[in-house]
């Protein structure tokens, strides 16, 4: 047998295989999901969220991760189409470049829900998210608070992901407010820990004065953190966003780190499948969901610890 | 008389490019430090200083193994991935095993252990199986930071005993130490580069391969040893950065070989191998570590950084080519 | 009616060396002109210039009379100057009509999908032309020599070339196939093409040019019909001098055996014997790829062999890696030294002590000043030209390069040195001091083994000369025995005509 007729007996072989596929009954409603990775707590919470209001309705759950893989994440998105699932979520992981795959869910049919990340491309029906920039807005308020309305501050900022521009911008919106704070440096500490140190140790040498920070997320505050106990600055109170158990830590033991923006990424996932319900029910949705975001400080932590 | 004034004039653009090619990189660096000081009163401070050296003594440290490894003509990819998984590896150690002193010792020989078997697997699959290292060491980087994510679960190790912070923040006669690192580092490869018999190797397996074994030079020992050189600077790179972090962080180190790869490159060391030397790179781990730190300091937005450091690396690779052409 | 090319005036400068000074070459078309000249007299510099692939310090090149421009392949090529290298210059994996159309692949209509059909019908016809059947869709890679260099000049014509280089064409081609290649030479005279024929083969001359143009250290030394000359004065023109002065040669007593081959089969070669004494030269004779450059190889560890025995000073050894070699005493200076003797960028210095680092060291660290003490004996010694010993040796000219991988074995303490091409690439008074030293060696008691194609410079030089053909060894003779005839016989597939029966 030569390669060619090798081949097409191959190619044969698949589609009589999948048209036996074809025949599989439904019977409860199949949703499948595709998330950023599965290595994050925030991720780990929202599977969890969406897994419990699944189980209400009985819905069947198809969970996997792109990993960062953008190739992966659309092959994920065409085995869904493939196999004809009543809804798709999706976790983007390149906000521009899953705008095929779900254009190729478009074309079947299949209605695409994005959570915590949003796509540029395509058809969404709804996309669930934090309110990023409510979340800046609270740690700004906080920071003023603390500052009392006056002094200068600093933001180590990841200005290529488009949550993290919300976050600055609510941020900036609740400074724009009290006129005596300064927003006098906004630098790139590219959103993880060794590159917000150094970009917040330049910040701290450019301004001896410096009395805020805000850190876009937990790495980014816990770098700015690094810095202000490597050069033993006084006086410099930084808030966070997320809250992950190192940053909390550092809260609870007085450091400089003073509070931190949470998410409810459990609520996310809920809220994601409640929405579905409601299309599947015929609702007409809004096409973004803002979930609500909290502030924790020592206060906070301290009383949730109790419990 | 016209004549001679053009004389002057040739005589005095020719000194001036050949101080350009000579001297080029410590005059653009010279340049560098002499406009952030007039833009920020802060750049010259003490403090700032230490910080700089601070700053550049990770990626330079790193630079020290890829000079070695570029030297020969090859090239790791791995260098970020092994920051982050030897920082991971000894933070991790030490939480486990014993008590402090005991518990460094452990902690340090396995982030070194870990980054010295990475280099050495890379070097067997580079000289053994003769693949090109940039493929190989393409899949050491992948593989380290998997691993790196799948030993951490993807959090970072946290909640480490308080003496290791000063293996990375602590200061001896007011220097820190992994800047007392960097120039211990930088002392070693310049004696080994210059005055051994495995620097010599070094320049010749990368000048020409196949005439460094016809001369006797066992070529495969010499390009493995360079892989376990730069694995291991990496992985102490990763510890002391660590240190300053006080946590192992799975993501720390991303990109790290493109910085030190410029630094090594902007330092003068040749890609296709045998020229360049250790000055070179810490000159150029030192131009890109100030321009990072100086623009930040002017406040200079963020996305004008990226477009000025390809600019001046861009600078000084032609300003290389320069002095290679005369 | 002006000639079909004219270099006027052409001269090439390279760091040390005057490569070309003022060199007039003309062109007719439909001749054939014999460009002649020993290595380095400069014939490869000028086709190099003609073709675009260096640059011209001075002078001006003429084609129809018109001034042309060629500063780069493409320019020359455009102007219909074809070059057939001794390396040929075509791409292995493709295939026959797809090298022929390199670069101007004929497409269907205004696509940018390739004609094959058009390609192959083209190919076919361009090689008819030369009365040549080779298969267009075979890849270059399966083809012989003679069908390779075919291939380019086919590849050349259908450029429409109306000049043709040939560098040395005939270095690898059999009797017959150079037959055969001057019947598709003697073809293209008459379509009037005009050909350059670069080779130092005086017979081919004879019978193939029908002009001659020599060269030697970079200017003409003498231009004319080839009817007008004839052997004698010719090779008085190449070399400048008369040959009997050309190779030093002292008499020495051979001492104890140093080396012996014992049935020696690697690779290509099969049952090789061989001895040779202290203070005894081996030369070793035959065309290129008989096996010579491999012998040189396993004896110096660089390649492995598969059985036989191999003796130093009477003891089996096996080396197993050229550093091995080395301690053993055994030095290798390859044939191509700029690509597998010297680490071109590094100096002079770097460059002797390499494989010996050892003896200039103080522990761990290397001591710059006896290292700096060894160089400069051995620079003296050998006569090496140099501003300094810290200079690098790309800055070298071949004669001195030559000396640097010498130095390099003298200082590792060699017993046993081989030679492969010595003086290929080298100046002519340079040569002549190489020989020097080479005679020099032997009287100092070493056991030298000299490669080299130049069959007047290994009948000068050796003591015996060895023929192999096709990785076997044919024969030895001593000194006495040895012509050029005879080795030539042998090396080609002959058999030796044994004219003394005695």
């Amino acid at each position: 047998m030569n390669r060619k007729t090798f081949l097409l007996l191959f190619l044969i072989g698949i589609v009589a295989f999948s048209c036996g596929r074809k025949e599989e009954q439904k019977s409860t409603k199949t949703i499948g999901v595709s998330l950023l990775t599965r290595a994050h707590v925030f991720y780990k919470d929202l599977e969890e969220g969406l897994r419990t209001e699944a189980a209400k309705d009985g819905y069947e759950l198809i969970v996997t991760a792109g990993e960062f893989d953008l190739g992966k994440q659309s092959a994920q998105i065409e085995d869904f189409i493939t196999r004809k699932v009543d809804a798709i979520i999706v976790c983007p992981v390149d906000s521009r470049g899953i705008g095929p795959a779900i254009r190729k869910a478009n074309e079947a049919k299949i209605p695409v829900f994005t959570a915590d990340i949003a796509s540029q491309e395509g058809d969404v029906v709804c996309h669930v998210a934090s309110d990023n920039v409510a979340g800046g807005r609270l740690a700004g308020e906080y920071l003023a608070k603390l500052l009392n309305g006056k002094g200068n501050v600093a933001i180590i900022d990841q200005p290529t992901v488009t949550s993290v521009l919300d976050r600055v911008q609510g941020f900036k919106e609740a400074i724009a407010k009290f006129p005596d704070i300064k927003i006098v440096a906004d630098v790139n500490g590219e959103g993880v820990r060794d590159r917000a140190m150094q970009a917040a140790s330049d910040v701290l040498q450019a301004h001896p004065d410096l009395q805020g920070i805000f850190g876009i997320n937990d790495d980014s505050a816990l770098g700015s953190l690094d810095a202000v106990q490597q050069f033993h600055r006084e006086g410099v109170n930084i808030i966070g966003y997320d809250a992950i158990p190192p940053a909390a830590d550092a809260i609870m033991k007085g450091t400089a780190l003073k509070a931190d923006v949470i998410q409810y990424p459990k609520k996310i996932g809920e809220t994601t499948v409640a929405k579905i319900k409601e299309y599947f029910s015929g609702t007409s949705l809004p096409k973004v969901v803002p979930v609500e975001v909290g502030i924790v400080d020592k206060e906070a932590l301290q009383k949730t610890a109790a419990k | 008389m016209q004549r001679e004034v053009a004389a002057t004039r040739d005589f005095s653009r020719r000194s001036l490019t050949r101080l350009l090619r000579d001297y080029g990189i410590a005059i653009a660096l010279l340049v560098e430090i002499i406009l952030f000081a007039q833009f920020s009163p802060y750049f010259l401070t003490a403090e700032n200083l230490v910080n700089i050296t601070l700053q550049v003594s990770i990626t330079a440290i790193i630079a020290v193994g890829m000079t070695f490894v570029i030297l020969t003509a090859g090239i790791d990819l791995s260098v970020g991935a092994l920051v982050a998984l030897s920082g991971v590896i000894a933070t991790s150690f030490l939480k486990s095993v014993g008590s402090f002193p005991v518990a460094l010792m452990i902690a340090m020989l396995g982030g070194l252990g870990v980054g010295a078997l990475a280099g050495f697997i890379a070097g067997v699959f580079i000289t053994r199986f003769n693949i090109t290292p940039f493929i190989v060491t393409l899949a050491i980087m992948t593989i380290s930071r998997g691993i790196a994510f799948m030993y951490t679960d993807g959090r970072p190790i946290w909640d480490l005993p308080p003496e290791f912070a000063f293996l990375g923040s602590g200061r001896v006669a007011g220097i820190p130490i992994p800047t007392l690192a960097m120039m211990f580092v930088y002392g070693i490869a310049y004696v080994v580069l210059n005055q051994t018999r495995f620097g010599r190797y070094v320049y010749a397996v990368g000048g020409n391969k196949e005439a460094a074994r016809l001369s006797g030079i066992n070529t495969n020992s010499v390009i493995l040893w360079v892989y376990v050189i730069s694995g291991v600077l990496a992985a102490l790179s990763g510890i002391l950065l660590s240190s300053r972090m006080n946590s192992g962080q799975p993501n720390a180190g991303v990109m790290y070989e493109l910085d030190v790869i410029a630094a090594v490159v902007v330092g003068g060391t040749s890609l296709f191998g045998g020229r360049g030397s250790i000055i070179g790179t810490f000159l150029g781990a030192m131009l890109i570590g100030i321009l990072r730190n100086g623009l930040n300091l002017v406040n200079v937005n963020s996305y004008v950084q990226m477009v000025v450091l390809g600019v001046v690396i861009l600078l000084a690779v032609m300003l290389d080519q320069l002095k290679k052409r005369s | 009616m002006s000639p079909l090319l004219h270099m006027h005036s052409i001269r090439k400068q390279y760091p040390g060396v005057l490569a070309l000074s003022d060199v007039n070459f003309e062109l007719r078309s439909g001749e054939v002109h014999c460009l002649l000249g020993e290595n380095g007299a400069g014939k490869s510099t000028l086709m190099k210039i003609l073709s675009g692939a260096l640059k011209k310090d001075g002078g001006s090149i003429l084609v129809e009379g018109k001034e042309v421009a060629i500063t780069s392949p493409h320019d020359a090529q455009a102007l219909g100057i074809g070059m057939i290298y001794q390396d040929f210059k075509l791409v292995p994996d493709l295939t026959v009509a797809e090298n022929i159309l390199l670069g101007r692949e004929p497409q269907k209509g205004n696509s940018p999908f390739i004609d094959y059909k058009r390609m192959r019908e083209t190919a076919r016809e361009t090689l008819s032309l030369l009365g040549e059947e080779i298969p267009v869709m075979a890849r270059v890679r399966k083809l012989s020599v003679a069908q390779r260099q075919l291939v380019e000049i086919a590849k050349a014509l259908s450029n429409k070339a109306r000049i043709l280089a040939m560098d040395e064409p005939s270095a690898a081609l059999t009797e017959k196939e150079l037959k055969n290649l001057f019947a598709v030479i003697r073809r293209l005279k008459t379509e009037g093409v005009g050909i350059i024929y670069v080779s130092h083969r005086l017979e081919e001359i004879f019978e193939i040019g029908d002009r001659i143009t020599i060269l030697r250290d970079g200017n003409v030394v003498h231009s004319c019909a080839v009817s007008e000359v004839d052997r004698r004065s010719l090779v008085r023109w190449m070399v400048g001098r008369e040959l009997e002065h050309e190779y030093p040669k002292t008499n020495l007593q051979r001492g104890e055996e140093i080396l012996r081959v014992e049935n020696l089969c690697a690779g290509m070669l099969r049952g090789i014997h061989l001895t040779l004494y202290r203070s005894e030269i081996l030369g070793l004779a035959g065309l290129v790829g008989a096996g010579r450059s491999e012998l040189a190889r396993v004896l110096f560890g660089a390649d492995p062999f598969q059985s036989g025995k191999i003796f130093l000073e009477g003891k089996e050894i096996q080396p197993r890696s050229p550093r091995e070699a080395i301690d053993l005493g055994i030095g290798l200076l390859t044939e191509d030294r700029n690509q597998y003797g010297l680490i071109m960028h590094m100096s002079v210095r770097e460059n002797v002590t390499l494989s010996n680092l050892r003896d200039v060291m103080n522990g761990w660290v290397l001591n710059r000043v006896q290292e700096n003490r060894v160089v400069r004996k051995y620079a003296g010694e050998l006569r090496i030209k140099t501003p300094t010993v810290e200079q690098d040796v790309e800055n070298l000219s071949g004669g001195n390069r030559q000396k640097v991988v010498l130095a390099r074995w003298l200082f590792t303490r060699s017993k046993l040195l081989i030679f492969d091409e010595p003086t290929s690439g080298i100046d002519v008074g340079v040569k002549y001091e190489i020989y020097q030293l080479i005679n020099q060696l032997a009287k100092d008691g070493l056991g030298v083994i000299v490669i080299s194609s130049d069959l007047p410079e290994l009948l000068g030089i050796s003591d015996r000369i060895a023929v192999m053909h096709e990785g076997t060894l044919k024969e030895i003779f001593s000194r006495a025995e040895a012509t050029q005839e005879k080795v030539m016989t042998l090396a080609t597939g002959g058999i030796a005509e044994v004219e003394s029966a005695a």
